[in-house]
């Protein structure tokens, strides 16, 4: 049975002024506004449940101290099932506002303790459900957060979802990556990996023409996955295909986001941040070029089918018939697809968005045929 | 349930009925070319065999276990690739008659048989060749 349901997060009360909208498998929210600006979202499910997830929460960043105000955006792209990038987006946002009211303000650390925190916390559920649900152990998801506070912009990801800045520059606009990848087609992610396993000839193993951590994934960081951080689930009834043949001590897989942090300036047009299902059929370039052309409602949707478009094209097919595929056997056309887009107003809106806090999550559940 | 017997004997004739009509088999059906220059058709989607034939099967197909299958299989044996159309690990012979079978509207039990086979050998599988070779001992080949 096949049956649409959508829900917003905590600003459920704010749905009549924030309408989100569902369109068969894409789920959408064409324009909206956050404490700098103006946004964008939207997402495709492809897997047979949406294993992607997705937030936006602008207004205070602390519990304690009103004058921080900001917005913070996520992007999950789970793997293995939805579980771990759903339990992101019920926790990661919580915890970073706990520890910034620790210190009563938003930093690198603050943003870092709310990833590891929300890993250890899913690590603690997979123990939980092993004796009734092993396969927990082999769900992980990528986790793509920005944090927009105080003229800065902080990219804090684990995994291979990323955030691209538009800047503009002589009558067009350049592409600025603002996250730090982990994948281990990329060379830093495979040198990082042999680096902390250098007594481990099989710590990375190309397979499909494609390098992955113990021949089994391609991510080299991420949140949960608990089957490569502790060798006490590498063992029945986890399924074989997950099982390393070696016993291992230190975990393989690390939650540590890659921090950057940049100052905005007056030429930063807007951040697109989304999951590798889009990078895959659109260039940085190619991106920031589509947002900087096209008008801001709806501009997220115009990515996602820009995407899918190039996606019909590598398959030699016409988009209009991959349209009609359903979830499932989906996914071996495109990937789940989230983008979110950003625009930074120079100035500030504040006053506006400070009464009225926004909150926003996508994905939770679409589509489901079970 | 259906026996094995039976089974193996429907198969049989299956592959003598698709031996028989090969030459005269049309698909859409047709050799390697650049994506640049394959024109889309309407309503199909499209994968390449082992031996770089392109076939368009009918969107419609997608929802057959059979085809379900062997995307799964090729999944397996190339991963989802991510610049170019799929490829099943099969030469064109082999997925002209697995077509013929879909195309035939088996039973549930049949089909669960035949997915089961194509599970179990696809790893000796590089051809069809080898496949009708082999024939007397897998279940419906």
């Amino acid at each position: 049975m096949v049956k649409p349901c959508w829900r917003i997060g905590a600003g459920m009360e704010r749905s009549k002024i924030n309408p989100t909208k569902v369109d068969g498998l894409t789920w959408y929210k064409d324009l909206g506004l956050h404490t700098f600006g103006e946004f964008s979202m939207a997402m495709i499910q492809a897997n047979s449940v949406m294993e992607d997830q997705c937030q936006i929460e602008s207004g205070p960043l602390t519990f304690n101290n009103p004058t921080v105000q900001g917005t913070f955006v996520g992007v999950y792209d789970g793997h293995g099932g939805p579980e771990a990038s759903r339990f992101i987006a019920d926790n990661i946002f919580p915890k970073l506002k706990k520890f910034a009211s620790e210190g009563r303000e938003i930093s690198e650390q603050v943003i870092s303790k709310a990833f590891a925190e929300t890993d250890k916390d899913f690590l603690k559920t997979v123990t939980k459900q092993w004796p009734t649900n092993p396969q927990m152990a082999s769900v992980g998801s990528c986790c793509l957060a920005g944090v927009i506070c105080n003229g800065l912009v902080y990219i804090a990801n684990t995994g291979d979802s990323r955030a691209v800045l538009g800047r503009s520059e002589r009558g067009g606009v350049r592409a600025v990556q603002l996250s730090v990848e982990h994948n281990a087609n990329l060379e830093s992610a495979r040198q990082e990996l042999w680096s902390l396993h250098p007594n481990d000839p099989t710590i990375l193993v190309m397979k499909h023409r494609l390098w992955r951590v113990k021949g089994v994934i391609q991510v080299t960081r991420s949140i949960g996955d608990a089957y490569l951080k502790r060798a006490e689930f590498n063992r029945e009834p986890l399924l074989p295909k997950f099982r390393l043949p070696e016993h291992f001590t230190k975990p393989i897989l690390s939650a540590d986001p890659s921090v950057t942090i940049t100052r905005l300036s007056p030429q930063d047009e807007f951040i697109i941040l989304a999951s590798d299902g889009l990078w895959e059929h659109l260039s940085n370039q190619e991106a920031v070029d589509i947002v900087h052309n096209s008008p801001r409602q709806g501009i997220a949707r115009r990515l996602l089918k820009a995407a899918l478009k190039e996606a019909a094209k590598k398959r030699e097919m016409r988009y209009s018939d991959l349209t009609e595929i359903h979830p499932g056997v989906r996914r071996h056309f495109h990937d789940d697809i989230t983008v979110i887009v950003v625009y930074l107003n120079p100035h500030p809106v504040k006053t506006n968005s400070w009464a009225s806090p926004l909150s926003i999550r996508g994905g939770y559940p679409m589509h489901s045929t079970s | 349930m259906m026996n094995t017997k039976k089974l193996l004997k429907m198969a049989k004739k299956w592959q003598q009925r698709a031996a028989l009509r090969r030459k005269r088999i049309s698909f859409h059906r047709s050799t390697d070319t650049t994506s640049s220059s394959t024109a889309a058709e309407k309503g199909c989607f499209v994968v390449y065999t082992s031996d770089r034939i392109r076939f368009a099967f009918p969107i419609s197909y997608l929802s057959n276990s059979v085809i379900q299958e062997l995307l799964k299989i090729s999944e397996e044996e190339f991963g989802i690739p991510t610049e170019g159309p799929i490829t099943l690990p099969f030469d064109s012979v082999f997925l002209e008659y697995l077509i013929r079978l879909v195309q035939r509207r088996m039973d549930g039990d049949t089909e669960k048989a035949l997915i089961t086979s194509i599970s179990s050998t696809r790893c000796s599988l590089p051809c069809s060749f080898q496949l009708q070779e082999h024939s007397s001992t897998r279940l419906v080949f």
